[in-house]
């Protein structure tokens, strides 16, 4: 990968104005994205993740909210694009699956007419061709039937039905970047597997780079070639997927590791981590992980950890890396 | 899609029943009966009895109100004791003239509802909202009669431009001169259309432009047309439910607004039917009324089912 990098977000900090005060949704936050690489970003409810997708395609609400740092797509500062040039590559060039399959279409519209729609849109094609793509799209995507599909209303699907609808409807365009914010955390746990399994395949097929948020350590696994874990909306430690789930270095990508059904199954301890993420409004000057930290030392109370590069590719922000304590720790990971 | 129209229409069948054995059933109960006002109180028993029989009203209640609903289904709407002329022709004019205010009423109050509530909702907390909602809260909680008045007394008594009384001269409304008639009532009688529809457009444009379909549709790129168009069809099924009641508020004939500019329409009818104890005239308006908007009722159904394919069932 010595091409440019199709996405890079650097020192990115999202604060939303609230009548409680200011809220640090995200903050110093930095990663890059490959040409048909694969993030998945980990983390607990409010870490940050959907914010983040969402600067980065351009959803977030103007009002009451404040954005720093750089996104750069495709080498173009998204931040110094008019809206009528982020309105042309939202959909287009970007595009995004979202959580909720049955609220995220229009429900007086068939699910033919919504892909096709973004087809005329961006294309300029005429109907009669956009809506024969849209029945490639929901054939590319295993919708059975998908004819008689193309003219159902979203009510009249399944959850996974409308979930490959929107993985259709993302791809209509042929975009570069996939921005996918938890596909499947609405879906049964049977379906959950399809959808994955269908991204990752489609991933690799048309070799699009893809941005996977999600709560659940496994699937993050299945699809991701990098993973990033966010925290109170820092991430805390990023690296290659096997490597971070073989050995995780940050304390709470540990916690977050062991907490999962993935290794219960390998016959671990099921382990959840003792307390609460942090007020957004009020964060500590300190490693916002401190107060759940099994690990906590004095000088994790003086500042925060910067994010500090070790091994291959991989960085973390927590003291006992740059102070150099963690080999003790990677031979022993799952303690 | 045919099989829910032909049973929306089939419901209608119990709910007008019920309409014409209520309006029955209030008009007997309201004491005394034409007869009492028909002949001096010291004319003879005998005269009152012949009466009596002659319009059927010795008979039991049950059998009256059988007979009277025989002659409905057959069109026939009675025969007005107070001026011994059929129903039906009164009561088609009356309507007519209310016609001719409703319509335009509800098409300038409607229209002019839905552009400022989509406005104040498009551009939520800022001052043109305020304003907006300002109006539209004023355009509904004036009296209208008072409204009516005052316009009356501004354009037809003070300035002397408009006339504020009457019709004018009869027929459809194309001249100059029939439509400086209906300027001053149209006015009064959109006010409250306008104000509800707007206030209604709005909270609806709001909860739709909140709802996640939305967010997808901008992660699409649509321009902001397209969104509107799937915004608007959206909110158009709780819009129309209220523009059809209100366009049957407008038909059932705004009584006060006829009275202040003296219109001859159905509240006008009503009116006068009231005063005269004119039993055929005041139930085959109620009932006829009543009709209308289950008519309006019907063709809003049938829209929402068309707009919104969960309605289908
Ligand atoms: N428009 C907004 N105004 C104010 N606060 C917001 C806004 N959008 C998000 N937030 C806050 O920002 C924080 C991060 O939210 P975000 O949606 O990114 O979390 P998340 O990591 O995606 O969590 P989840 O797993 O629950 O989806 C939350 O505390 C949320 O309440
Ligand atoms: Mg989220």
């Amino acid at each position: 990968m010595n091409r440019e990098k199709i996405l890079s977000v650097e020192d990115l900090s999202v604060r939303f104005k609230s009548d409680e005060g200011i809220v640090n949704a995200v903050s110093d936050v930095s990663f890059e994205l490959a040409h048909g690489e694969a993030l998945g970003i980990l983390g607990e409810s409010g870490s940050g993740k959907s914010v983040t997708l969402r600067t980065i395609i351009g959803l977030l609400p103007r009002n009451r909210t404040d954005i720093r740092g750089r996104v750069r797509f495709d080498g173009r500062e998204i931040q110094d694009l008019s809206n009528d040039e982020m309105n042309a590559i939202r959909g287009a060039r970007i595009a995004m699956v979202f959580q909720e399959p049955m609220v995220a279409f229009d429900p007086v519209f068939t699910v033919g007419e919504q892909i096709a729609e973004t087809i005329v849109r961006h294309d300029g094609s005429s109907w009669a061709d956009a809506n024969r793509r849209a029945l490639d799209l929901l054939e590319l995507v295993q919708i059975p039937s998908a004819k008689r599909r193309l003219a159902s209303y979203p009510h009249e699907m399944s959850g996974g039905m409308l979930q490959r609808s929107m993985i259709a409807l993302a791809l209509s365009c042929g975009p570069q970047l996939l921005l996918a914010d938890e596909p499947t955390t609405a879906l049964d746990v049977s379906v959950q597997i399809q959808i994955i399994l269908l991204l990752r395949e489609l991933q690799r097929e048309l070799g699009m780079s893809v941005i996977l948020v999600t709560h659940d350590v496994g699937v993050a696994a299945e699809i991701s070639d990098r993973l990033a874990v966010m925290y109170a909306g820092r991430i805390v430690e990023t690296g290659t997927a096997a490597e971070m789930i073989e050995a995780p270095c940050h304390p709470y990508t540990d916690g977050l590791l062991s907490s999962t059904v993935l290794n219960a199954t390998k016959g671990k301890k099921l382990n959840a981590i003792p307390g609460a993420p942090p007020d957004l409004i009020a964060l500590p000057r300190e490693c916002s992980f401190a107060p759940r930290c099994r690990h906590v030392q004095q000088q994790c109370l003086s500042g925060i950890p910067r994010l500090e590069p070790f091994g291959k590719g991989r960085a973390t922000r927590c003291l006992r890396v740059s102070e150099g304590q963690l080999e003790l720790q990677s031979a022993n990971p799952a303690l | 899609m045919w099989f829910f129209i032909l049973r929306r229409i089939l419901y209608a069948v119990p709910v007008l029943l019920g309409v014409s054995i209520i309006v029955f059933t209030l008009v007997q109960l309201s004491p005394g009966d034409v007869v009492d006002i028909l002949i001096p109180p010291e004319a003879p028993e005998e005269v009152a009895d012949a009466l009596r029989k002659q319009y059927g009203l010795n008979e039991p209640v049950y059998i009256q109100y059988f007979i009277w609903l025989g002659h409905l289904l057959q069109g026939d709407l009675g025969t007005s004791i107070f001026s011994g002329q059929p129903v039906g022709g009164e009561l088609a004019s009356a309507l007519l003239n209310t016609l001719k205010l409703a319509v335009p009423a509800a098409i300038l109050g409607m229209t002019s509802g839905i552009i400022l509530g989509s406005l104040a909702a498009f551009h939520n907390g800022t001052w043109l909202d305020r304003l907006f909602s300002a109006a539209a809260i004023t355009g509904v909680s004036l009296p209208h009669y008072w409204v009516g008045i005052v316009l009356v007394v501004a354009f037809a008594v003070i300035w002397n431009v408009l006339p504020g009384q009457g019709m004018g001269p009869d027929g459809f409304p194309a001249t100059w001169e029939q439509i400086r008639h209906l300027i001053l009532p149209v006015f009064t009688m959109s006010l409250i259309p306008m104000g509800v529809v707007s206030r209604l457009v709005r909270a609806t444009v709001l909860e739709v432009i909140g709802r996640d379909f939305v967010t997808t549709l901008h992660a699409k790129g649509l321009l902001n047309r397209r969104v509107l168009m799937h915004v608007s069809k959206n909110a158009a099924p709780a819009v129309l439910a209220l523009m059809g009641l209100q366009f049957g508020y407008l038909l059932g004939g705004s009584v006060l607004v006829e009275t202040v500019f003296n219109w001859p329409g159905s509240g006008n009818l009503m009116v006068l039917a009231v005063f005269r104890r004119d039993v055929p005239v005041l139930s085959a308006t109620i009932v006829v009324l009543a009709a209308i908007f289950v008519v309006i009722n019907i063709v809003v159904d049938i829209l929402q089912a068309l707009i919104d394919p969960r309605l289908r069932r």
